[in-house]
């Protein structure tokens, strides 16, 4: 009994972080059990029960990875990811398929999303690759590897077809290869691709934004290599828009159709936003008083105790609530920050970039969506949402950031 | 690793901090216009979208008829209910309905799709379901799912097909229509009245709709009743009071129906202030299978029956007058001078040579010489030939036109077509100037030609010269009450003057007398009671010749004039006379019919 306790006081062990996770999780489990109670079913009890199982599992895991010794972290990082893309492979082979699109691997009584998972062995890989090279990655050749190794589930995930999952893992490593001293350049260069893939709708603007890329080239004085690399990737992904549009599923068609006109269809994809905004706005200041909540009563919020759990809260706490939530995330995420500015050692730094970068790119997706900011993507919020994958996963990655904080002092 | 590497970590550590910063001040901020700036917008969204009106249909205003007789009301009916997202789910069921109702799958699919709003709110698929269909429903429990019933009040017509025209009936508001009628508090699927008195006055027979607020969920399910909001009581439709006499209508109908075509109509007024006392139109239909929404084959069998059953030929029939024409001829004719008493044309001998033909007399051994009041009694065309000439068409033009005879009346009926008389002007556009001659003067001299006229617009003219020229607007409704009985409007007597002298008046009227005294149409006499009225036998292009009597009683102080016309039915003094005779008879309270 002793020993945890014991843990909890060590001098570099980082308490902020961790009990703003704990606040932050405590506050999901409220809203879940507070989403389940509709005016037609009482589910809550049962949905809330399985959550705190799950936080209990999650904080267990995330206790044990603090507890791992660091060296085995890095050593782990490799067959972690090997791991991670082999059950992404299954469930491309065994999964089944259902409506929503994600790809489920049920493992005994647990649902395991093996994209969610995946994102651990991939925040480790790129640590421990970009960690191992003595320069920062600021040629084609020494972007390969790390390229490779975040390329290789981003196609997998993206053929499922899971966008916000492939979007996710691509938002963490960009702020990683910055932090590990990748030229802005590069950075720029690197999102044009995924711009191109967008703008390439529009034809003009498209062949605008072509000889933009080509100027930019140009000025850098990159080798030709690289240029013809870097414009054939914005060609050939503009080219291939329509050919990705129609691989889309219709309701991700609908959703971003209606992120661009949200009267389009008001019952149908544009619904949820509209309820969403109405369940927050609603709220005002203080909000409607917890378990008080109309539009969650009644059902009018789709998802509501999963992608949509933000709106709950926002509905039932109003503005001030919502603020706090917020500035638990951002505490949360400057605290870890603060971890990897601190760190001396490279692969702990990473690390922590990685898992921040994790929280903060899901959390904008998430709330974004759910003030309408940007489109429906389906992610869950990190630590908030019921779902056993995105909670274990988020605390397995805070259990690696406390555990990686601690080598700061270590030299 | 080196130092220069290390700074530059730190300083990116900081701006990646910096720009978290900035994620959440964006979010922040949108929350902030969100939920107080705009906090307001999104509550009054927020109620509206719990908030649901479910509405309280109601009842319809009664019609009753001169004697208190109910003649249109309301009885509890059971609907079946049933939402696009059931529907599509189980497809079965709507099947199943086709099959139990007689309605085509297509038509209930089509019903389902019109709450297009929201696939989730049930819409009527049938109403008014009859017990053994809905226990049938009830029986194979497999075809139930989805659906949901509701009592709501649906007319009734105790009187069935009787005066079924001019009562009208019900059906759905057309999708067309709605938008006008919106501001009215009409939605898709309510029902208003189609035809006659029930569409002249549905705003006053329609009432308020009431209705209770209740909470419901994302997919407009009930979930409780809303709170701090009172239910709506619904408001019962004005009652409304009808001149008419439903059991006089019923004799009518009876009476058209048992000639030897059955088709036709019958009209009966009170010249004295225009009260429509039975106004029928056979073959008729039932209005009470309309309420329930009129089933694909009872429409097309009604639409698509040769002899025409939803049409109402009392006000939109338009026929030649035939012989009952002469009673206007003579008027005219007397009132302009262009015959007295006295005058006699040159002898009946069963025809008269205008141009290079010859016009028959419809007594082919003919009438002699004649009266003008023999003229009329025995309808001698070979005697009206002569008036008409004498008359001219310009003449009787100025007439027609200053009775205003050929309407329409001011009935107020929808639907009530008007009457057709040839002027000059007509004429010239119709076969150029030079390509029709005064031989028209002959036919429409014995109301026959290009002048048509609708039984009601006869009616009416009869009774214009049975009141002593005062030609009453027909009136088809008496007042609007309340409920309770309070008179909301009144529809007064109205009349114009055919502006004629008494005597020629007097003249007519005797003239009409001796039709039934010794004329072609000593089958409407009755016991004890004068009658006066006219034959008409008109040509029909189309078949047998239409039947027509027009009569008036008692004759020196009018209560009555009726109108029979019989389609094809042959002579007006064997086909259309005795059915006058039978209602006069019914109106008197003369218990037999009196020997023919």
């Amino acid at each position: 009994m002793m020993r945890p306790l014991a843990f909890f006081r060590r001098r570099d062990f980082d308490g902020t972080v961790f009990l703003a996770a704990a606040a932050i999780t405590a506050i999901g489990a409220a809203a879940v059990y507070s989403a389940g109670q509709t005016a037609l079913s009482h589910s809550g009890d049962a949905l809330a029960l399985q959550h705190i199982l799950r936080v209990a599992l999650g904080f267990g895991v995330l206790a044990a990875v603090t507890y791992v010794p660091s060296r085995l972290l890095d050593m782990m990082a490799y067959p972690f990811y090997g791991l991670g893309i082999a059950t992404l492979f299954l469930v491309e082979l065994l999964g089944n398929n259902n409506q929503r699109g994600d790809l489920w691997l049920s493992l005994g009584p647990f649902n395991l999303e093996p994209s969610e998972f995946c994102k651990i062995g991939v925040i480790l890989a790129l640590a421990r690759c970009l960690a191992a090279q003595r320069r920062p990655p600021d040629s084609l050749a020494r972007l390969l590897r790390p390229f490779s190794l975040v390329l290789l589930p981003v196609a997998i995930v993206a053929v499922q077809p899971d966008l916000g999952t492939a979007l996710v893992l691509a938002g963490v490593c960009l702020p990683m290869l910055y932090w590990a001293g990748l030229d802005p350049l590069y950075v720029v260069l690197l999102v044009t691709p995924a711009a191109s893939l967008i703008i390439s709708h529009w034809v003009i603007p498209w062949t605008i934004f072509l000889f933009a890329v080509l100027a930019l080239l140009y000025f850098a004085k990159l080798g030709s290599g690289e240029t013809i690399l870097v414009m054939g990737l914005n060609l050939s992904l503009g080219l291939a828009a329509p050919l990705l549009w129609g691989q889309l599923k219709d309701y991700q068609k609908a959703r971003l159709l209606t992120f661009l006109d949200p009267g389009r269809d008001p019952l149908g994809a544009g619904y949820q936003i509209l309820q969403s905004k109405v369940a927050l706005g609603s709220g005002g200041l203080w909000g409607k008083g917890y378990l008080a909540g109309t539009q969650k009563a009644l059902s009018f919020l789709p998802e509501q105790h999963t992608d949509f759990i933000f709106s709950v809260v926002g509905e039932e706490f109003g503005f001030l609530g919502a603020l706090l939530l917020l500035t638990l995330y951002f505490v949360l995420v400057s605290r870890i920050l603060l971890i990897a500015i601190q760190a001396r050692n490279r692969f702990a730094g990473l690390v922590a970039i990685g898992v921040a970068s994790s929280i903060l790119v899901q959390l904008t997706v998430n709330v974004g969506m759910a003030i309408g900011l940007l489109p429906v993507t389906g992610l869950p919020l990190p630590l908030l949402s019921y779902g056993g994958s995105s909670l274990l996963t988020t605390l397995c990655g805070i259990g690696l950031v406390l555990n990686v904080g601690m080598m700061r002092r270590e030299s | 690793m080196n130092r220069h590497g290390e700074d530059l970590r730190r300083v990116r550590g900081a701006q990646l901090m910096g720009a978290a910063a900035l994620l959440f001040v964006v979010l922040a901020a949108r929350l902030f216009t969100m939920q107080i700036l705009q906090a307001d917008h999104y509550r009054a969204l927020s109620d509206n979208n719990r908030a649901k009106l479910v509405r309280q249909r109601a009842p319809r205003g009664l019609m009753v008829d001169r004697n208190h007789l109910p003649v249109a009301g309301n009885r509890v009916a059971f609907s079946l209910l049933m939402a696009r997202i059931d529907a599509a789910r189980h497809p079965r069921t709507v099947q199943a309905v086709s099959a139990l109702s007689g309605r085509d799958t297509d038509a209930l699919w089509r019903s389902l799709d019109r709450g297009r709003a929201n696939r989730y709110e049930p819409v009527v698929l049938l109403r008014d379901v009859s017990f053994e269909t809905l226990s049938r429903l009830e029986e194979k429990s497999f075809l139930r799912p989805g659906t949901s019933i509701e009592v709501e009040p649906v007319r009734d017509y105790p009187w069935g097909p009787v005066a079924a025209h001019l009562v009208g009936y019900m059906g759905e508001v057309a999708e067309a229509d709605l938008k006008t009628l919106n501001a009215r508090g009409y939605r898709l699927g309510d029902s208003m009245g189609k035809i006659g008195l029930e569409r002249a006055l549905e705003f006053d027979l329609r009432g308020r709709d009431g209705g209770r607020f209740v909470e419901v969920d994302a997919v407009g399910r009930e979930v409780r009743p809303l709170e701090g909001k009172r239910p709506v009581p619904p408001v019962e439709g004005h009652r409304l009071v009808l001149p008419l006499d439903m059991r006089l209508c019923e004799l009518a109908a009876r009476a058209l129906a048992e000639t030897s075509t059955g088709t036709g109509a019958v009209v009966a007024l009170d010249p004295r202030n225009g009260d429509i006392l039975a106004l029928v139109s056979s073959p008729s239909f039932d209005p009470n299978a309309f309420s329930g929404g009129v089933s694909t084959d009872l429409w097309r069998s009604l639409n698509g029956n040769p002899s025409r059953p939803l049409l109402n030929r009392a006000i939109a029939g338009r026929y030649p007058p035939g012989s009952v024409f002469k009673v206007a001829m003579a008027a005219m004719a007397l009132e302009d001078g262009a015959v007295t008493t006295e005058t006699r044309f040159a002898p009946c001998h069963g025809s008269y040579r205008f141009g290079s033909r010859s016009w028959g007399c419809w007594k082919k051994e003919g009438h002699g010489s004649l009266t003008l009041l023999d003229a009329i009694a025995k309808s001698c065309d070979v005697y009206f030939y002569q008036l008409g000439r004498r008359l001219g068409l310009e003449r009787m033009t100025h007439y027609a036109d200053a009775w205003g005879i050929f309407g329409p009346t001011a009935s107020g009926l929808p639907g009530e077509q008007r009457g057709h008389f040839p002027d000059h002007a007509w004429l010239d556009q119709r076969y150029g100037e030079n390509g029709w001659t005064r031989a028209v003067e002959l036919n429409l001299a014995i109301g026959q030609g290009e002048v048509l006229m609708t039984p009601l617009e006869i009616a009416a003219m009869v009774a214009g010269i049975a009141n002593g020229g005062q030609i009453p607007e027909p009136r088809s409704w008496v007042r609007v009450e309340t409920a309770d009985g309070e008179v909301v409007r009144t529809n007064d007597p109205r009349s114009r003057s055919m502006g004629l002298r008494p005597e020629t008046l007097a003249l007519v009227r005797e003239g009409m007398r001796r039709v039934v005294t010794g004329g072609t149409a000593t089958r409407a006499a009755l016991p004890g009671i004068a009658v006066a009225g006219k034959t008409g036998t008109a040509q029909n292009p189309h078949g047998d010749d239409h039947a027509w009597f027009v009569g008036f009683a008692p004759a020196d102080a009018p209560e009555i004039v009726v109108l029979a016309l019989v389609e094809q039915g042959g002579h007006g003094s064997s086909a259309a006379a005795p059915v006058v005779r039978r209602v006069m008879a019914a109106w008197f309270g003369l218990r037999e019919d009196p020997p023919a």
